[in-house]
């Protein structure tokens, strides 16, 4: 496998499985934060916007103090797993879950406030015990939610430059995704593999963009 | 010992408002919470039903406590179909989807309305394949009405049910309702701002205002409070016959037809519950010929009841089972010289559904 085909499938990877990781912490957290009357909850909310406006280079930072073997979280996964998670491609998961946490959360929230607690009492009323509510009820109303959701974390999370180099480092085949080889090549002055790189990456956000907003267009027309 | 029914005691600080309201509701029948806006009705139903736990005291139905210091039984278990004045369709289901919604979880073997009866009672067929969205208001008070009953509800909750729908067609649907809750045994809960709804509707009023609940009143006690300045009588009939040429309807009382206008619109054969004002019903000692009014009914005069600081005289009748009063001048009661005992003719110059009909 070529340098660029393996960090193509490499990046695609991550994303993939922050993305399937993320539906599943990011739906009840979101859900939580919709709905709870709990004095915490502009503490939570700032803390899940945090990775918005911190640099990149500072999750990096301290997810590289906390992940490395010598400290307890790292030294755990270790004795789990046999490999560490500092510059492995689980570590890379890890940052990424932080890293695009208010990508998957803030959609998710946006989408169950809008349903209101109108609908979720009707529905309690007619006997949906919590669970039968969230999958007959929550679900379909938030589908758009969702799709927003999963893609821009899928997107985000192909882009993300700062915390895979601070964490991840630089290892072909292990840790090294599409933007840390574009990196590269822009260090070595191989400009041509870079604007291939750049340009597939531009071209892949302005697809994916362009298919969120139309299916936000052609949903709400559909409902309104 | 506790009989089966609502039974609330509770106090709710809303803001600035205070809300203390108890009461012990029968085992069946249809009970109005009956007070001005602002009285607190929607926050007392809010928290029986258990949608505000925020209050302190106690809600029981029957054995079970829904919400004391301790219990707060989620709304899920309750079993109440709610009937919401903003009906709260869901928007992802059309009409026949929303009603599947309830039905899909009514535990096995409980008993309920029949499916027909519903979508009969409420007109609902034509709309069955509409999505909710293009229903008009008075539509969508229909289908949530029909989706609460459809839960097969151990409670039935209405808030402002049919506030959407023009008068003709409430009137149509009252009588139904009123039986098919009836033969359910349905306990209600119903709240209304409509006199003529309460009217047509409840077995007994629970006055709410100012956020206290006054004592529970039989309809009739209700529609004679000391509030209103006048009296009225309450009379069960059936509707027997509509003559569109005239706009005329014939109604059964006790084997009499009254001849009243109004009623259009309202199927032959429904129950009817008509109100007739004191000061329009007068009397004559014999059948009257050339007069305008046409129902003149033969009654025994029960009690005459002078009324102390006014002119008037109100004369109570027995009209076979049911309570007719008249009020007249005391001096005409005492020119005509009646007596109590003595058979008259009641002249009933009008009837009506509603008590507020100016």
């Amino acid at each position: 496998m070529s340098a660029t085909a393996s960090a193509i499938f490499l990046t695609l990877n991550l994303a993939a499985v922050t993305t399937l990781i993320l539906f599943a912490l990011g739906t009840p957290l979101a859900w939580w934060l919709a709905t709870t009357r709990s004095r915490w909850r502009p503490v939570i909310e700032a803390i899940t916007a945090l990775p918005l406006v911190l640099p990149p280079t500072v999750i990096g930072f301290y997810l590289l103090i906390l992940l490395n073997p010598t400290a307890p979280i790292g030294q755990f996964w270790v004795r789990l797993t046999g490999d560490t998670l500092t510059f492995s491609f689980s570590g890379l998961v890890v940052a990424s879950l932080l890293y695009s946490l208010p990508f998957m959360v803030q959609p998710l929230q946006t989408a169950f406030e809008r349903i209101g607690r109108d609908q979720i009492e009707a529905a309690a009323s007619l006997g949906a015990a919590p669970f039968d509510l969230f999958v007959s009820l929550v679900l379909p109303l938030s589908v758009r939610g969702f799709l927003t959701a999963g893609i821009l974390t899928f997107i985000h999370t192909i882009g993300e430059f700062g915390v895979v180099l601070m964490v991840g480092g630089n290892i072909p085949g292990r840790t090294r995704t599409l933007s840390i080889a574009l990196y590269d090549h822009v260090e070595a002055l191989r400009y041509d593999e870079a604007h291939a790189l750049a340009a597939g990456l531009v071209g892949l956000s302005l697809l994916v963009l362009s298919l969120v907003y139309w299916l936000n267009r052609r949903r709400s027309r559909h409902e309104g | 010992m506790r009989d089966k029914g609502l039974h609330f005691d509770l106090t709710r600080q809303i803001d600035g408002f205070r809300l203390e309201a108890s009461a012990g509701l029968p085992e069946t029948g249809i009970v109005s919470i009956s007070g001005p806006s602002g009285a607190g009705k929607t926050s007392l139903l809010r928290a029986l039903c258990g949608l505000d736990r925020h209050f302190s005291g106690r809600v029981s139905f029957g054995e079970t406590v829904w919400h004391d210091r301790t219990c707060r039984q989620p709304i899920h278990t309750r079993r109440i179909g709610i009937a919401f004045q903003d009906t709260r369709l869901f928007p992802h289901h059309d009409v026949a989807g929303n009603l599947a919604y309830a039905a899909k979880r009514v535990p096995a073997g409980s008993a309920g309305p029949e499916q027909d009866e519903i979508l009969d009672l409420l007109d609902l067929r034509p709309l069955l394949d509409q999505s909710v969205n293009t229903l008009s208001g008075g539509e969508r008070q229909r289908v949530s009405l029909g989706r609460a009953l459809m839960s097969s509800p151990d409670l039935l909750v209405l808030d402002e049910p049919l506030s959407a729908l023009d008068t003709a067609r409430r009137n149509r649907l009252l009588p139904g309702l009123r039986a098919l809750l009836g033969r359910l045994a349905l306990p209600t809960l119903h709240v209304s701002h409509s006199a003529s709804e309460v009217a047509q509707l409840a077995d007994h009023v629970l006055p709410l205002a100012g956020g206290r609940t006054g004592p529970l009143l039989a309809l009739k006690d209700w529609l004679d409070q000391p509030g209103r300045d006048e009296r009225f009588s309450l009379l069960a009939g059936r509707l027997v016959t509509q003559d569109e040429a005239t706009g005329l309807s014939g109604v059964d009382v006790a084997g009499r037809t009254l001849i009243l206008p109004g009623l259009d619109g309202i199927a032959v054969g429904s129950a009817l519950r008509l109100i007739i004002r004191a000061s329009d019903v007068a009397i004559a000692l014999k059948p009257v010929t050339g007069l305008s009014i046409r129902n003149q009914i033969p009654v025994r005069i029960l009690r005459l009841k002078p009324q102390p600081g006014t002119a008037y005289c109100d004369i109570d009748f027995a009209w076979t089972e049911q309570a007719l009063t008249a009020r007249i001048t005391r001096s005409a009661a005492d020119s005509l010289g009646l007596a109590e005992g003595q058979t008259v003719i009641a002249l009933i110059k009008s009837a009506s559904l509603d008590p507020d009909r100016d």
